[in-house]
Formats: C-alpha cells, structure tokens, sequence
C-alpha cells in the first residue's frame, strides 16, 4: 500500500478574490510553496494563474496573523448589501479612515505606458470641472475632518487647463500637503509651470522608472529619460519638493534603485522615493508581459540591496492603519548626504507611534522620540548625526511657541527622507482583506469614497469619465 | 473591534455564502456578516484570539487523493466531492450505513428523513470506491442513524476488514442496542472494532437536554458491558455550555482508569441539523474553551498545553493530546516528552498517532532522541523509557504492519481529541476547504462533514 503523494505547497487560507478573466468575485487560496506565499484565484470557470504575495513566510505570518486597528463605521459609511468589494463608498464594513484622497481629474495623458494599471478612454477626453473639484474636496473634508495629504492625478494632471485653479481648491487649512502625480514631460517643457506649483506649495510625486533609454520605451513606449532629468531640474530649480514614483518590474528596472538613492543624496528637493511594484491590471498593464508579480517584502529587499549599506530589511515597517501586503515604510533622518533609518536610534513602537495613522511623520508636541534619539545616539557614541537631531529638535519644539501639527510636519520633512514600498492589486492579487484596510480613497463621485484598488478594478469600469465598454468603444469610432 | 480580514460563511438564515467579516474585541474572534435579504448579525467564532491566531501557524503539504469526484466547475461548495481544487484527502471516511435511529436526540446534526438502509452491495462499491482513493484506510467509521439497528451490520464490518487497506473499523453508536443484544457486542469484539460511545457524562441533566430523555442509568450499564468484553473504546462527549461542561473530571478518570478506554473526542455542540434550533448559541464552547475546562478539570495528568492542533485538518477544526501510559499506570503527556515541533512534523496526514511508516520512522527517531538526552531531565524518564522500549520491541518483531502497530499503540496510548464541527455562523470557506473527514455517499462523492451537515442535508430536505 503505498501512501499518498504529498502536495507541492501548504494550504494556508482561501480569501475573496477575483477572477482575472471573468472579473467576478472568486475564493483565492493563499499557499505556501519554497517559503514564498502565493494567491491563486479559484474561479469555477476559468483558469487563473497564481501570483506571489510575499517573498518570505515567516515574514508573512508575523504580520499577517494579528489583529489590525478598525475604525469601522467612517462617518457616513453605508451598510453593506451585495458583499464586498460591490457596496464601496465605503461601507459600514471598511476599517481604515481616508489618510490619502486620490482625485483624478482628467483622463488624458500625453504618453501610452504598456504599464499604465489606469484605465482612461481615448474617445472622449474628461477635465474636472472646478465646480466639481470644489464639491469633491468639500466632500472629502466633511467626510474626514483633517487629512495630511491630497493627491491630485490622472491622466496627466498637467495637461488640465485649469490646473492652478484645481490645485488652488485644494488649498484648505484642513489639507496638510498637496501632492500632484506627474510624468514630467510638461514640467520639463514649461518652466513656469513648476514656480506656480512652487508658488502654491505642491509636491511633486513623479513617475521615475529607469535611466535607460531602452527600458523607457518598453514602459514608456518611448524614450523620457531626459524629459525626466530635466523635470527634476526644473522642479529644483523652481524649489518644488518632490517624491520620485519608480513602478518596479521584475527582470526589467529592479536596479534603478541606486540612482534613484544617488539622486535623493544629491538633491535635498527630493523627499522621498516611493516604490510601487508592477500590477498587471489596466488598459496598459493588463496587457503587460507578464514576468512574476513582486512583493512588498522583496521589494524592500531590492531597494536595501542597492543603499549601499544604509538599509537593512529590518529597517523597514508595515503601516498599523494598512494591510501589511500593501504598505512598507521606512523613514530615515537626512544628515548632508548620508541617510540613517529611524529604527537605528528609535524603537519600533515609537516609530510605529509616529506613524501611527498617516502617511506623514507628525511628530505631537508630546512626543519625545527625537528626544529621546539623541540621547540614545549620544550614548552609542554615534556623535555623527546629533547635530542633525539637536537642529531638528530645536525647530520642531521652539522655545517660546508652539507650531502646528501641520508645520511641525514641514520642519521634521526637511530632516527626513522616506521610503514607501506600495504594493497595489490586480485581479491576481485582488484580496478583500487588503481593499476593506485600504487607506487611499477615491473620491468618484461627491458622497462616495471608493478604495484605490477596488475602484481601479472594479468602479472606474463603470465610470463613463474613464472607460467605455469595447464595444461602445466600437461603436463610437465607427467599427 | 479590531480586524483579522474577510472571508466566507453562511447567512444562519438562508444559508447563501456571504462574506463575513472577521472581528476582535482583543480576547474572542466572531463574524460580522450582511445578508441581503436578512440583515446583520455578528456571532462568535471562537474564543482566545492569540489561540486563534497561534493555532493557524500549524499547517503541512495535505496529500492528493488518487481520484476526484467533485466538480471544480461548480462554484465552492457546492461541487463538493472532493474536487481537485479540496485542500486535503480524506482522514477519516464515516459511513452513514442507515438513517434509522433508537433516539431522537434534540442536538443530532443528522436529522435523518425517511428511514433506509445500505444495502451491503451498496456498501462494497463504496469501500472500493474509498480504496481506489486513498489506498489506505486508517480508521473507517460506521454512523447513522444508528448503525446498530442495521440488519446487516456484521456482514458490513466483515466487508470492510476483507480488505487489507482498512486497518480498523469504528462504530458511532448510541449503545442501546448492546444490552439488548450481548451476541453483538462479542462479536464486534472478535473483529476488533473499535466502539465511540456516544457519552455526554455522568449527569442525566446532559441527556435530557441533549438526547432528549433521561438516559444516566443505561449509559453506565452500556459502559459495564463494553469494560466487560475489554473491547476498545472511546468515549464520544457532546459538550454543550452550561449542560455538562463539568463532566470533564470524571470523564478524564474514567478515561486513565480503563484499560480498554483508548480515547476521548470532545465535539463542542454544533447547531447544525436538529440542533440548529437548539437554545444555547450564547453560550458556544469553542476549542479554547474545552481546553481550559480539561485543564481546569483539577486532574494533574491534564493541562491545557498538552494539545496541539491537528495540522493534516484545519488547525482550528480539531487538536489532540497524546498520553503514554507507562509500565507503572502513570501518563505522561507525549507534548510533555517531546519538543512540540518534532511532535508536528511527526503527524503526517492522519488522526491516529503512529500509523504510517514514516511516521513510524519518525517516532523511533524520537524514541531514540530521548535515550540519547533530553528526556534524561524528563519527569519519569526511566518509566519513560523503560515503557517505550517495550512498545518498540513489541512492534519492531518483524515488518511494518499498519493493523498491528495500531493495536500496540492504542494499549499505551491514549487520546483526548476535541473536533469543533461548524454550524452556519461559524461556517467558514477557508476551513471547509481543508476538511478532511467526510461523508462517503453512494454516488462515490465524499462530501466534507460540516458542508454536508449545514448545506447538503438541509438541501436534501428541500429538494
């Protein structure tokens, strides 16, 4: 009698996820195989091939198996009906309050990325009208009350006619940052327009994938490496500051990390990096050759990889308002040109604290943590960046007065560089779990307030301003 | 609340698979769910949410079945059958032979409708159907209904044990039939089958809420019988909250106290079948609970840490205790003895301990492991040892042989198993998929216990 064979991984739990062929709602088994974690949608109908979750499965189990904060029911939230991910806006159910309202406020963009995970018709072209922008943010801040950030995109923001006056709108005392998504071929072409961007004090969060000329067509579907670099100079020049978006894919721009690093080393404009690895979803990526899907813990691998010795995996964390297989942080303090993570003179829990529910570090007129660095600094005898802290310290705490949370956020981001490591889902990868923790929330229509990912995958097919039907599209030009 | 995610369950109501939302308050783990047509409701699911979340790191690779006979085209689970999309093979086959019964007991999961029986033929083309799957076949359990009403009943075991791959065959059984008919239980004890008595305790409150009548006097002289023919035995404990959640001390002396007693399997009441109308759902006991409650039971050869979760199940469906009883009548407790990873990686699919070569292999290994040191510090170690060197002789004579390994193993061994069976608000897609005990059914579909249970008899009756 011989026994039965093994199977090739370890079942570890079935999730709701989607069918990549089909769009609707299947279970997902999530499976261990060779110490990664894949998720293989398990459609009655079709074939779906698995895609990889985590590089590492004891990193996944430590962060996967633990309870996460829930701030269910947000205001206004409505109760559920069809079942997630179908009664967004958010639900009763969602957990996470919006820290990051994306608005896109045209379809139109002036390249054709073959990785572009946004749907947009080229039909008809949409510009938010300022009417509408002014509803949409009036929405946003009755629904949230505070938020640090508000990201502006598209499309191609830039290509708005109105946009100064779109961006002016978003200028409120109750919006710490204004953040616009660019791919810098205007901004490199029209000087003028990084100094009003300047002017009205907007950040910058350009697309960066490569420094080379024939990796930029196959992603870009033409060579920008250029136009890139001179955004960035103009960007400086103008004294805008800047996040710098690399989309990373495997086999093909994995190593433009170290000059992304040497760039943030030399500019004290660029604030931070953020990685987004590759979603094969959209009219772009969906189409995509698709090489293996990388995840948020490998991807803080490759970045550490190339730090020359600054980062250690470890340095990274996973966001307490965000499901871990979306988010990694990792912040560190600048001194000239040397950066040094926050989790080498602080503890977890105190940079966890600072993080605690946003996007930004918003040091609290109680917090000691950078206090308290400096004496822990003092005591490793790591003399070298007390001067940095001691200035930082002194700014963020001045004697005699108070700043606000908000200016308090401008002083410690002088002193700080951060990195995100932003996992976003496609159809493989598509998880309720992660969309009901979703902090990025799509303003789609005043009143609703739909998750990043749920909205690309699901709610703008049905937005007539982005996507139209293949065969109305059809239709429409007369095929 | 905090969260744990979203999977899917049943709406208690109209039983449609929904997705629920997993919640904490930081100490029990429940479902938040929405059904279009009937609402909210939020329930408990299991207590000890660092359990629950401990619990689910034991996992290992399941085993493939030699064939599929469930439909992977029809959506989750109603394809059930297994397909080849099911997580596990099937542990343990129980064999509804008949849906006639001598009781009808308020918390029966059944609920049988009209009274039939499996006719042997039927029987055979099953076990080989079983055979062809799984190759082999460590315990076979007989159900119902009652299987002791079954005419044929006999003749059914005797087809089972004609094959070499079934190494036991067990009977579920109320036991009042065996009074009635002492030629029965002679002759299941000379085909060595194992007896689960059906045995809520020894408060006739249990059987009055539970089976419906008062049952106490009968249950004890079942209990003399089967001590009287020595025949193997475990003792099948329906646990309900506040009806006999103390029963667990004496439960666990009479277990230690004999011999022919191989096991105990605590099922916490599921409210599935007749017993979803049952009262009681507030106070559900969970694993956690019935672990506290064996460790609470004031009997020193029990504690709460000496149970693992099942890895070849879903972890949070069921978990064991192992106790050698030594030369000398004392127990020690085998999570005690060993290091709990050896331990896991010592299960391989299937419930009874020490059935499968490798894992034979595994346990010598152990055995000698300890010889060589560790145990040198372990409480008893010379009765430790002195009582596994004679269980090693015993069954290293000659070569592996799975039926007599099992018989040298089950004197020295006892077990405490608690198996959490889902009803439809703790139903949960995640673990149904990773179900490894099943029902045979004659069309050669091995439906998982708990879909059939809450989904496809409810579905029988309405048809």
């Amino acid at each position: 009698m011989s026994r039965l064979k093994d199977k090739d991984y370890t079942y570890f739990k079935t999730v709701r996820g989607m069918c990549r062929k089909c769009h609707t709602i299947v279970p997902a088994r999530v499976f261990f195989h060779e110490g990664q974690v894949w998720q293989e949608s398990l459609c009655p109908t079709c074939t779906n091939e698995p895609a990889l979750i985590a590089a590492d499965k004891n990193w996944y189990l430590a962060n996967v198996l633990k309870a996460m904060p829930d701030s269910a029911p947000l205001p206004g939230a409505k109760p559920p009906r069809l079942g997630c991910p179908h009664d967004c806006g958010p639900c009763a159910w969602h957990a996470t309050r919006c820290q990051l309202p994306v608005i896109s406020i045209t379809n139109v963009c002036n390249l054709r990325c073959p990785i572009c995970f946004t749907y947009n018709r080229p039909d008809r072209s949409f510009y938010m009208p300022i009417e509408g922008m002014r509803k949409t943010v009036d929405w946003i801040i009755k629904s949230s009350d505070k938020v640090d950030l508000i990201n502006i995109t598209g499309g191609e923001p830039t290509l708005h006619p109105h946009i100064i006056d779109i961006l002016r709108i978003c200028r409120r005392p109750e919006i710490g940052r204004i953040t616009m998504n660019s791919n810098g071929i205007h901004l490199a072409q029209n000087y003028q327009l990084c100094e009003q961007l300047a002017a009205l004090g907007v950040y910058v969060i350009l697309s960066f994938n490569t420094f080379d000329s024939d990796i930029s067509q196959r992603i870009h579907g033409r060579d920008v490496t250029g136009l890139k670099l001179k955004a960035i100079d103009n960007l400086t020049r103008a004294g805008v500051k800047m996040t710098l978006l690399n989309v990373m894919i495997r086999n093909i721009n994995e190593d433009a990390i170290s000059g992304i690093f040497d760039l943030m080393r030399q500019n004290a404009n660029i604030l931070g990096l953020t990685v987004q690895t590759m979603t094969y979803t959209g009219q772009g990526g969906g189409n995509f050759a698709r090489t293996r899907h990388i995840p948020v813990d490998e991807a803080a691998k490759i970045a550490c990889e190339q730090s020359e010795g600054t980062l250690e995996f470890d340095d990274f964390m996973t966001r307490p308002s965000a499901h871990p297989l979306c988010y990694l942080i990792c912040y560190m303090l600048k001194n000239g040109r040397e950066f040094l993570p926050f989790t080498r003179f602080a503890p977890r829990e105190k940079v966890e604290q600072l993080i605690h529910a946003s996007y930004l570090i918003r040091p609290s007129q109680t917090d000691d943590v950078f206090k308290d660095a400096i004496n822990e600094l003092y005591a490793e005898g790591k003399n070298s960046h007390l001067g940095v802290l001691r200035e930082l310290v002194e700014k963020l705490y001045p004697t005699g007065s108070t700043l606000t949370d908000f200016e308090r956020q401008r002083v410690a981001e002088s002193a700080v560089r951060t990195i995100y490591i932003h996992a976003h889902m496609d159809e493989d990868t598509f998880d309720c779990s992660r969309a009901m923790l979703c902090p990025d929330l799509v303003p789609s229509e005043p009143g609703r307030l739909i998750p990043a990912c749920t909205y690309n995958l699901f709610y703008r097919l049905q937005d007539e301003r982005f996507y139209v039907k293949p065969e109305q599209s059809r239709i429409a030009e007369g095929v | 609340m905090k969260t744990l995610g979203v999977t899917q369950s049943l709406c208690s109501t109209c039983r449609e698979l929904i997705p629920a939302k997993v919640i904490t308050d930081g100490l029990d783990v429940y479902f938040e769910k929405f059904c279009l047509e009937h609402g909210q409701s939020r329930n408990l699911v299991q207590r000890d949410l660092e359990d629950y979340l401990k619990t689910q790191r034991y996992i290992k690779p399941a085993w493939v079945p030699n064939e599929f006979a469930g439909e992977s085209s029809v959506a989750c689970p109603q394809g059930c059958g297994f397909c080849d999309r099911h997580e596990q093979h099937l542990c343990m086959p129980i064999v509804e032979i008949t849906s006639r019964c001598d009781l009808t007991c308020p918390v029966c999961i059944v609920d049988a409708g009209e009274p039939s029986d499996m006719t042997v033929e039927e029987f055979g083309n099953l076990i080989d159907n079983l055979i062809r799957t799984e190759n082999q076949i460590d315990v076979l359990n007989l159900s119902g209904g009652e299987p002791l009403v079954h005419p044929n009943l006999l003749e059914i075991v005797d087809k089972a044990l004609s094959h070499p791959e079934i190494v036991r065959v067990s009977i579920s059984t109320n036991g009042l039939a065996l009074p009635r008919q002492p030629n029965l239980l002679r002759r299941l004890c000379e085909r060595n089958v194992v007896i689960s008595l059906q045995f809520d305790g020894f408060d006739d409150r249990a059987y009055e809420v539970l089976r419906g009548r008062k049952l106490l006097k009968e249950k004890l002289e079942i209990l003399d019988l089967l001590a009287e023919t020595g025949i193997s035995t475990s003792l099948t404990v329906t646990t309900a909250g506040r009806v006999n959640e103390g029963q667990f001390p004496g439960l666990l002396e009479y277990l230690f106290s004999h011999q022919h007693v191989v096991s105990i399997m605590i099922q916490p009441i599921s409210f599935a079948g007749r017993g979803a109308n049952l009262a009681g759902k507030a106070d559900r006991l969970t694993i956690p609970d019935v672990k506290r409650l064996l460790d609470e039971a004031g009997d020193s050869r029990v504690s709460a840490s000496d149970f693992v979760p099942l890895p070849c199940s879903h972890p949070l469906c069921f978990c064991l205790a192992y106790y050698l009883v030594l030369d000398d009548g004392g127990t020690v407790s085998l999570n005690r003895l060993v290091d709990a990873s050896k331990m896991m990686d010592s299960l391989v699919n299937r419930t009874i301990f020490g059935l499968d070569s490798k894992e034979y292999e595994s346990l010598k290994d152990m055995i000698y492991e300890m010889w060589s040191g560790s145990a040198g510090s372990a409480p008893d170690s010379d009765a430790v040892m002195k009582t596994l060197r004679g269980i090693m002789d015993e069954i290293c004579g000659s070569r592996f042989d799975p039926r007599k390994t099992f018989t040298v193993a089950e004197r020295h061994i006892k077990s405490i198993f608690i198996h959490a069976f889902q009803d439809a608000e703790t139903f949960d897609l995640s673990r149904v998929r990773r179900c490894c005990q099943a029902y045979p059914q004659p069309d050669g579909k091995l439906i998982p216990v708990c879909v059939h249970n809450v989904l496809g008899r409810e579905k029988e009756k309405r048809d």
